[in-house]
Formats: C-alpha cells, structure tokens, sequence
C-alpha cells in the first residue's frame, strides 16, 4: 500500500492516511464512474420535487456519502474506516428516506439502520480483536502479521456476518428489498452499484489481511455465493415491483462475486496461482460491471417510473414505442447482466466459469466437487436471470399498453449518464483487456504472489475467440435480416400485434402479465420461495368475474428475522412487567451505582 | 478558625440526619432552614479569620437565599395546596437513621484513601460533605412525597456547596455556579406549585398512575 495523503487527525488510535493499492483502485473505478453518472441523473431526477421539497439536505447527504465511500476504500486505519463506515451508513439512511411522507419509505429507512448497525457490531468485535492480535490498527502492519488458526476464522466468520449484511448475503439480505425501491431511482443505483460493494470491500480486505485461513472457509464462501445467487435470481423472477426485483438481481450478483471470491480462495489454498487469480480477478471485475450496468439498469427504471409514475411492472407495457432510447438502453443492461457475450457481463462471468473449470481439473476431489457444483448453480443464475430479464423487458417494454400510462424519454440530464453506463458495458464487453489487466493485478495482488506468475494468455485467448464467435454470429444475423429486406423488397408488410394466439378480439389486457410468465418457473421451487395466490381457480364453462394473483414472499424474512423480531418483543415485554416503576426505585440505581463506582474507583 | 469549621461541618451532617429522623415536612423545611444558615456562615471563618468582603456578599447571599427564600417558597408551597403534612416514608425512620449512619460511616471511610491535592488529610470537610450528599441521596430514594424529593435535591446541593466551600479557599466559580443551581432549584420549586402536584409519587403497577411522574422529571 502506498500512502497518498496523510492529514493530522485527533482521535486515540486513529491515524488519517489514505492509501492505495491495486485491491482499492478496482473499487475506486467502479465509485468514480457511477457517482459522477448517478449524480448528473440525480440533476434531472431531482428536477420533479423542485419547489415542493427542500433539496439542501438530500444534495449534502449525496456529497457526504461520496466522500465517506472514497475513505472507506482507501482508509488504512480501523478507525478511521469505521468512522467513515458509520457515516456513510448514516447519509444513506437519510438518502433513502427523501420521500419520508410514506410510512412504506420509513419503515424501509429504519429496517436498513437497524441491519446496519447489527453489522456495524459484528465489524467492531472482528476489527478490535485483529487489532489486539496485531497490536496495530492500521492495515498494512496488521496484514504483516500471522494470525493464529482460531482467531483467522472467528475474524473471517465475523467479517462474512458484519460485511455480509451490507453485501446482502442471502439470510442476510432482508434490508436491500426495502431499501431498493423506497429510495429515489439515482440513489437505489448507488446503493446497489456501491453501497453494497462497501461490504464485498471490506471482505476482500479481510482476506487480504489474513494470508492462511482453513479449506472449509473457502468451501463456505463458495457455498453462499451459490445460495443467494440462485435464491437471488428466484425471488427476482417472482417480484412484480420493477426495483424491487432488481434488488433481488443485486442479491443474485453479490451471489457470483462471492462465488468467485470463494473459488479464488480456493486455489489461494491449494497454491494454485492461475485458479486464484481468476476467481479474485473475475469477482473484482464483476463488482465493476455490476456496478454499470446494475446503476445503468435502475437509472432506466428510474426514468420508467419518473414518467408513468408506477413501478408495477403489470400496469406498464409497449413503453419500447414511446421511450425508444431508454428501452434501448435498458436492453444493454439487461444483456449485460444475464451475462451474454460481447457485454461486459459476459467477461466477469467467463472468468469465474474458466477458474471454476480450471478447478475441475486440477484440484483435488473435494474441490473438483464444489467447483462443479458452482458451474452448475452459475448456469442456471445466467439463465434464471435471462429469463427473469426477458419478463421485465417483455412486459414493461414491449406489447401494447395496458393502462393510459405512456411516457417520453426523459431529458438529455438523465439520458447522457445512461448512454455513458451503457457505452461502458459495450467497451469492457468488446475490448476486455484493460479491465480484465487491472483486475488481475488487484487478484495477484490479494493473494500475495507475483504478477507475472500467471500467463494471462491462457485465459485471454478463449475470451477473445468467444467474443471473435458471437462477433460472427451477429454479423450473420444481421446478414441475413439484411438479406430479409433485400428479398422483401419495398412491398407493404401486414402489421400484427404480437402474443394473439388466434384470438379475434383481443384487449391489450389479455398479455402476459408478470406473474403468468415467470409462473412456470416459480411453481416449480414454490415451497422455497414461499408462493401465495390470492383469489380462486376458474371453475364451470361460464365463469363469474374472479381474480386471481400470486406473490412471493421472502423465506427469510417470514422464517427467521419475523419470529426472531417477535420473539425480542415478547421477551422484552416479560422482562418491562417484572419491572418495579416508580421515581425512588430509579433514583436507587443511580444511588447504588455511584457508591459502586466510588468504591471500585478507591480500591 | 479551624474548630468552628469542624464544628459547622459536624452540625450540618447532624442536622441531615435530623431531617432524615422528622416525620412532617414544616420540621424538614425548618431543619434545611437551620442547616443552610451554619453553612452560609461558613465562609466567614474560610481564611483564619481575615473576612474580606467578598466572603461577606457570599455568606449573605448564600443566607438570603437558601435560608431565607428557599424555605419561604416551600412553606408557601404546601399552604397554597394544602398538602397533607406527614411524609411517607419507604423505609421507616429508625432503619433510616441506621442506614443514614452507615451512609456517614461509608463517606468518611471513603475520604479516607480519597487524597485531594493541597489539603490536610484531617480536614472534616470533605467526608460531612459527602456525607450531606449521601444523606440528600438517600432523601429522595426513601420519601415518596414530590416535597421531599426537592429537599433531598437542596440537601444534596447544600452537600456540593459545602464540598466546594471546603476544597478550595475561594473558588468563585464553583460557588457561582452553585448559586446558579439555586436558581434552578427554585425553578424547580416553582414547577411543583404551578404542577399541583399535592400528592406522593405513585407507587405500584398501575399504568395509568405512571403519568404524572413523568410529567415533572
């Protein structure tokens, strides 16, 4: 780490240096890029409440927010980064509630302040007991220190539960569904570009710091990127609310980083250079690329609900007609994060899919198990998430309105930042190697070995023989459209609506709706996902007028934080009525605890 | 000068304890009466007998106030909203006066091993001002009528008054700001009459008799 500023700060034990490293700078990118987009986006967004509500606070909020993301990534002390952490974790909450007139808006705000601070606790414990071992809070000299066995793990399994819930690792996630659709759309892209790639940071960090951590840990890692990246992509498919189910595309996405993280791990473990830098290098990559493209995608959604006003994807549809660049532009995003080639998403992807093939390979049994189980769930993310992208473009984009909602392209304020992210993923889709250079570093670099022990040829060959192929094969479509209007000629072409299935009179109410298609699906792992339908089955040839809806629930939100939340009520309902009240009996305590304090401070 | 330093140290802890021991509230009133008058005369006999007339605007101002107005608004206060007259004690008045002894014990056991800079450890100044701070401590955690709690707050501020008074020769600071919590203790005062409140703090689990309490803290 090489310290670039240094300024004199008065706290016990804190120094204020920022440093960087190839580790941070991967993080640095993705903060540059999208708070400058997210900002220019938030101008015209912002633009709507002007005269009815004050901006001051909001805009102050946003610069603080900025400023305590660039500290906490270059920070190299634990003071100084949980102090930025704490405040970054406040500007947020202020930044989620700007429309604090909706109970559904508070009570997101507070679910997020709450899961924030549980893991602030949990960061506390991990942070104080390395700086005890180290005896140094500053990171460089704690990363030079060896840690014994038991501690490595009850730091690692401490930093998976303090950064984990920031990350929104599966169990853990039950703030980002809130938080998403209640903040204004610029904000909703920040926090799931950024704000939770504060928590992938800090585990990075961590495995940075401790060199040597057990098999198992690598083996848990994996295992939770495969859980909530395929629960993630689950629940998403059953949402019907258009930022709530992005928010669980965030939860599918932190899921294939840490995917990638645990298979860097993985070959950190087995002293396998070439598997650990594509795990760490395809995770990093994948936390820039989600950062575009996820802010690309909530920055359209954003546009989509500032001109329709609902975000229900049910009551949007054929927008692709009167929003013809935000849909288009909302296309590449959606490429870009079902991971198909010549989008950025694609490359992080192929990263990981080559470390974890490369792990089939050349790893013992048991590794070879778990990197084939990850191959397995990373295919069938991509293609839950194709599918889960094909609902929201289809039903949101494409068809014929259902509602009078009909909305135009929002401002070039609000287009610009959009057709910046979106020329981004096209770059890193077509010309990887840059990123994929510097990503590499930073994975070199995490697992403490030298840059030049891993050819990057080995991996940058296919990739770019990939991206050769499907360069073919859309050329070879695009031929043969050409050749379609060629052999056409200039005739008139019948016009047709599309999903008519033969039927005469059709209403534009009678398209697919969000729940019919993603149906299949969801039916299928329906006692996972926790499905209710609300309304009753068609019955005899002439039906009355029924309705008839599903809904997914979250089963860790419903199963495990619910119960436990009620279960604190009632205990701490029993321990209030035990309770003796009156005036003398608190004067007492205090009485009792100053002639403690008086004694304990004498002897 | 030194005797009659102790010998008001000694009256002051005597007549908390006497407090303790009253059963009526006028007898407390007067009693904090008594004992504001020997500690406003304290700082006559500060400086071995050199009375500078700053001591005499403190001792008079300390005299006005606290032995002077501070009981005239009490005495008015329970006339105007003729309150019963008797105390209700938690802890009856001989367990009272023993725990208050023990209390006494404990401070100068205390100020023992408490080494202050620049004073001689014999002074009794420090262990009856502990003391009178215990005691007033005490007040307000075993009588249960709002009366009592203000005077188990005046004796506690009468315990700080002395303890200033005995730690440093003049410290005009400290005694101002003492005067200032005066004031707010006749604030206080005033909130109580202005309240109505002319009944005990509530005890017991009753929801709706926890408001009024709370009210006033």
């Amino acid at each position: 780490m090489s310290s670039v500023l240094q300024l004199p700060w008065q706290v016990p034990f804190g120094i204020f240096t920022l440093c960087i490293d190839p580790l941070n700078i991967i993080f640095l990118i993705a903060i540059a890029v999208l708070v400058i987009c997210a900002g220019v986006y938030g101008i015209g967004y912002m633009r709507f409440y002007q005269g009815k509500k004050s901006l001051v606070s909001h805009v102050s909020f946003y610069c603080i927010f900025v400023l305590t993301l660039l500290v906490i990534v270059s920070a190299n002390n634990v003071i100084l980064f949980l102090s930025a952490w704490e405040v970054m974790t406040i500007s947020t909450f202020f930044l989620i509630i700007f429309n604090d007139e909706q109970e559904s808006v508070r009570k997101a705000g507070f679910i997020y302040l709450v899961a924030s601070h549980c893991a602030t606790f949990c960061l506390f414990l991990m942070f104080f007991l390395m700086a005890h071992t180290a005896g140094s809070m500053n990171f460089d000299l704690i990363a030079k220190t060896s840690f014994p066995p038991m501690i490595a793990v009850t730091v690692f399994l401490l930093s998976l539960a303090g950064f984990g819930v920031k990350a929104g690792f599966l169990p853990l996630h039950i703030w980002l569904p809130h938080a998403h659709p209640a903040a204004p759309s610029h904000i909703s892209a920040l926090l799931s570009g950024i704000a939770i790639k504060m928590g992938i940071y800090g585990i990075c960090r961590i495995l940075w710091i401790l060199g040597v951590l057990p098999d198992w840990c690598a083996y848990l890692l994996l295992g939770i990127g495969v859980v909530s990246g395929v629960m993630g992509v689950l629940y998403a498919l059953g949402q019907h609310e258009l930022k709530k189910l992005l928010a669980y595309h965030s939860v599918e996405n932190i899921g294939i980083i840490a995917l990638g993280l645990g298979v860097g791990l993985l070959g950190r473990n087995y002293h396998n250079s070439l598997i650990t830098v594509l795990g760490f290098g395809g995770a990093l990559l994948h936390v820039v690329n989600h950062a575009i493209f996820k802010g690309l995608l909530f920055l359209g959604a954003g546009s989509v609900i500032q001109q329709t006003h609902t975000g229900q994807i049910d009551r949007l549809g054929g927008l692709a007609k009167t929003m013809p660049l935000t849909s288009s532009l909302f296309m590449v995003g959606s490429l870009s994060i079902c991971g198909l080639p010549l989008f950025n998403g694609f490359i992080s992807e192929f990263l990981i899919y080559f470390g974890l093939f490369q792990g089939l390979f050349m790893l013992p049994l048991q590794g070879a198990v778990f990197c084939s189980l990850g191959i397995i769930a990373l295919a069938l993310m991509g293609a839950l998430a194709l599918a889960c992208f094909t609902k929201v473009y289809g039903i949101v984009f494409s068809g014929e309105p259902r509602f009078d909602l009909k909305g135009e392209d929002p401002g070039m304020l609000m287009i610009i930042p959009m057709l910046v992210l979106a020329g981004l993923c096209i770059w890193i889709g077509l010309v990887p190697q840059t990123m994929v250079i510097l990503t590499f570093l930073a994975g070199t670099y995490m697992s403490r070995i030298s840059y030049f022990a891993v050819d990057l040829n080995i991996v940058m060959v296919p990739l770019s023989m990939v991206i050769g192929m499907s360069f073919l094969f859309l050329s070879l479509i695009l031929g043969l459209v050409l050749l379609r209007r060629f052999m056409v000629g200039r005739k008139d072409m019948p016009v047709r609506e599309a999903w008519r299935c033969g039927f005469t009179r059709c209403s534009p109410k009678m398209q697919y709706t969000s729940s019919s298609f993603a149906c299949t699906i969801v039916e299928f792992v329906k006692n996972l996902l926790l499905v209710r339908s609300h309304g009753e089955e068609i019955k005899g040839a002439f039906p009355n007028k029924i309705s008839l809806g599903t809904s997914v629930h979250d089963a860790s939100d419903e199963n495990i934080f619910r119960p436990l939340v009620k279960a604190m009520f009632v205990w701490s309902k029993n321990i209030d009525a035990g309770r003796v009240r009156y005036t003398q009996m608190y004067l007492m305590y205090i009485f009792l605890f100053l002639i403690f304090l008086l004694a304990w401070k004498l002897t | 000068m030194t005797t009659w330093i102790d010998a008001s140290c000694i009256l002051i802890v005597f007549f908390s304890l006497s407090i303790l021991a009253t059963y009526r509230i006028v007898g407390m009133i007067q009693i904090y009466a008594l004992q504001s008058f020997v500690l406003s005369l304290m700082p006559l006999f500060l400086h071995a007998g050199n009375v500078s007339s700053r001591d005499i605007v403190l001792s008079l101002g300390t005299m006005v106030l606290k032995a002077g107005v501070v009981p005239f608004i009490l005495f008015w206060a329970i006339r105007r909203i003729s309150m019963r007259s008797e105390i209700k004690p938690i802890i009856g008045l001989g367990s009272s006066i023993v725990c208050g002894a023990l209390l006494v014990a404990g401070a100068f056991w205390v100020s023992m091993s408490l080494r202050i800079p620049g004073k001689a450890a014999a002074d009794l100044g420090l262990p009856c001002s502990l003391a009178v701070l215990l005691l007033g401590f005490m007040i307000m955690v075993t009588r249960t009528r709002a009366v009592t709690q203000v005077l188990g707050y005046l004796i506690i501020e009468n315990g700080i008054f002395l303890f200033a008074l005995s730690l440093f020769d003049s410290m005009p600071t400290l005694i101002e700001m003492g005067i200032l919590l005066d004031i707010f203790v006749a604030v206080f005062i005033m909130a109580i009459v202005l309240n109505h409140i002319n009944e005990e703090f509530e005890q017991g689990p009753d929801p709706e008799k926890q408001v009024k309490p709370r009210e006033v803290f």
